[in-house]
């Protein structure tokens, strides 16, 4: 969530083929939500990538 | 002077409690140093929200600027003054660089008469709920920081220029709020014994000390926003500062509890305010402060951005600042007029009530401000219970950012309470704002129209009501915090 102090959401992406994954996340509410993508290779090395998810509509 | 009471609106025969009589406390509130022991931190924490802001993550839930400011600031704030008192006013970090600064500068000038008085605060005031609409503050650790950066500016301008207290009086928005919701604390800082006062010779509450001649050196500074202790009533433009504690020779001013909202009941002279009822210019910051929480709260909602949309149609702008503008002249400017125009009109005509309709509305429009004030604790809260341990990973992200691993990796789950706690909370915010606001109406309808006080009370008490659903269907509506709109 672009607000300071909502609530983040967190969920678990599984391989589902080679060099792909595939995870579920629900949005809790409407707005301007950011994917935040923390990796952890198998040699150990970790990086974080950034997707931005604007404009969630609320039910 | 001396068997005048300081605030006719307390009235109870049982001593009232004294904050500076509590052992431990005592000494600590009497300490020459006390104030700045407590904007130290403020001040060191403020420079590490600029610094994080401006060259931290852009993500605002992973900012010290942005989480610290809307998050943990505003909701302290606001629980602050509903238990306490103005504390933050008290513990100001703009008040520490501003002291500083005036060691070297001296201001000779005197803030200008015609801006003596709260038209230049309201309009700042609704300034800044326009700003965080328009550059979406709460997304935005670089704007979060220029902001506070702008506020120290700004004061060491104002009060670099002008004498005395100027800008905490006439320009700090954040100063107004404060002013404004502790009318409805349940702490004072106030005259001990009148008596006391009525003997006293130096006046050394406003007038200060200074050391002997041929210096005449302030060595105790009185009261900088002109609130002459034995007058004083209620808590407006009081920044609990303690001047005026540490100046008294008796030992005669407390900070002494009293009926929450009591203050707004009665119209005496007040000390460097004069009659409420009187200030136009206080009952539209008032008028801010009530229908102003509304509109901030409305802003994070899933209906404004329906609402905004089709202003935008008609208008044929995809641009954010004039729909802004619409909606804040019409939530800001129009419906308060009307609502708060036929209440007084019906106060008038119905109630049977002396005064015209202006001065009628004048004096009606204190009354809405503990609902305003609910409404505000019921927004703030929401955000400073439901984030209150991400300041935690926040505070570990900034620090591993550095190097420094001493504090581990950033906990990114650490939340806070969870909603099922925070929304009955809400709503018993809201409906002690009600309860207040229906008190103090009530009572200035008994003082207001002796043959009929119902009558005078009932549009006032309409009004109330609609606020209160508004505000209630607000807090049940999807939320939507959208930092940008109208594109494509």
């Amino acid at each position: 969530m672009s607000h300071a102090g909502m609530s983040p959401l967190f969920g678990e992406a599984k391989e589902v083929g080679a060099g792909q994954y595939q995870g579920r996340l629900e949005f809790a509410m409407g707005g301007d939500w950011i994917i935040l993508m923390h990796v952890t290779l198998s040699d150990g090395e970790k990086f974080d990538r950034q997707e931005n998810v604007p404009g969630v509509a609320a039910n | 002077m001396s068997d005048q009471p300081s605030n006719p609106a307390v009235t109870s025969d049982l001593p009232p409690f004294d904050l500076m009589l509590v052992p431990g406390l005592a000494r600590l509130f009497h300490w020459r140093h006390f104030r700045t022991f407590l904007q130290i931190p403020l001040l060191i924490v403020s420079v590490v929200m600029i610094l994080d802001g401006l060259f931290g993550p852009s993500l605002a839930p992973k900012n010290l600027a942005t989480t610290l400011s809307w998050v943990h600031f505003r909701g302290a704030l606001v629980l602050v003054l509903l238990c306490a008192g103005n504390f933050f006013c008290l513990a100001c970090p703009f008040m520490l660089v501003r002291n500083v600064a005036r060691r070297f500068f001296r201001p000779h000038l005197n803030w200008p008469q015609k801006l003596r008085n709260k038209w230049l605060s309201a309009g700042l005031f609704v300034l800044i709920l326009f700003c965080y609409e328009e550059f979406s503050l709460w997304s935005s650790p670089w704007w979060t920081a220029w902001l506070i950066v702008g506020y120290f500016l700004t004061v060491l301008a104002v009060d670099g220029l002008f004498k005395h207290a100027s800008f905490c009086k006439y320009v700090c928005p954040i100063g107004q709020f404060n002013f404004l919701a502790s009318t409805v604390s349940p702490l004072e800082v106030k005259v001990r014994d009148q008596d006391v006062c009525g003997r006293c010779g130096t006046k050394d509450c406003i007038r200060g000390r200074r050391s002997a001649e041929p210096d005449l050196v302030v060595i105790q500074r009185g009261c900088e926003l002109a609130l002459f202790q034995p007058l004083k009533v209620g808590n407006m433009d009081c920044t609990f500062c303690l001047d005026c504690v540490h100046a008294c020779p008796h030992d005669n001013i407390g900070i002494l509890s009293r009926i929450p909202a009591s203050e707004l009941t009665v119209d005496p002279r007040r000390s460097g305010i004069g009659r409420f009822s009187q200030r136009k210019d206080l009952a539209a910051l008032a008028i801010v402060f009530s229908f102003g929480a509304l509109m901030n709260a409305f802003g994070m909602v899933s209906p404004v951005y329906a609402v905004e949309g089709w202003l935008a149609r008609i208008l044929h702008v995809t641009n954010k600042a004039p729909v802004l503008a619409v909606l804040f002249a019409a939530l800001l400017i129009v419906e308060p007029a009307l609502l708060l125009g036929m209440a007084a009109g019906a106060t008038r005509v119905w109630g049977g009530s002396q005064r015209a309709v202006l001065p009628l509305a004048v004096r009606y429009t204190y009354g809405l401000v503990p609902l305003g004030f609910g409404m505000w604790l019921a927004h703030y809260s929401f955000h400073f219970l439901t984030g209150l341990y991400t300041v935690i990973p926040v505070t570990q992200n900034a620090v591993a950012s550095l190097g420094w691993t001493f504090l581990g990796d950033p906990r990114w789950t650490y939340l806070g309470v969870p909603m099922r706690i925070v929304q009955p909370l809400q709503i018993g915010f809201l409906v002690l704002g009600l309860m207040g606001s229906l008190s103090v109406i009530h009572r200035m309808a008994q003082d207001d129209s002796a043959e009929h006080p119902m009558r005078a009370f009932i549009p006032w008490a309409a009004v109330s009501a609609l606020l209160f659903a508004a505000a209630v269907w607000l807090m049940f509506q999807p939320m939507d915090m959208r930092g940008t709109f109208l594109a494509g």
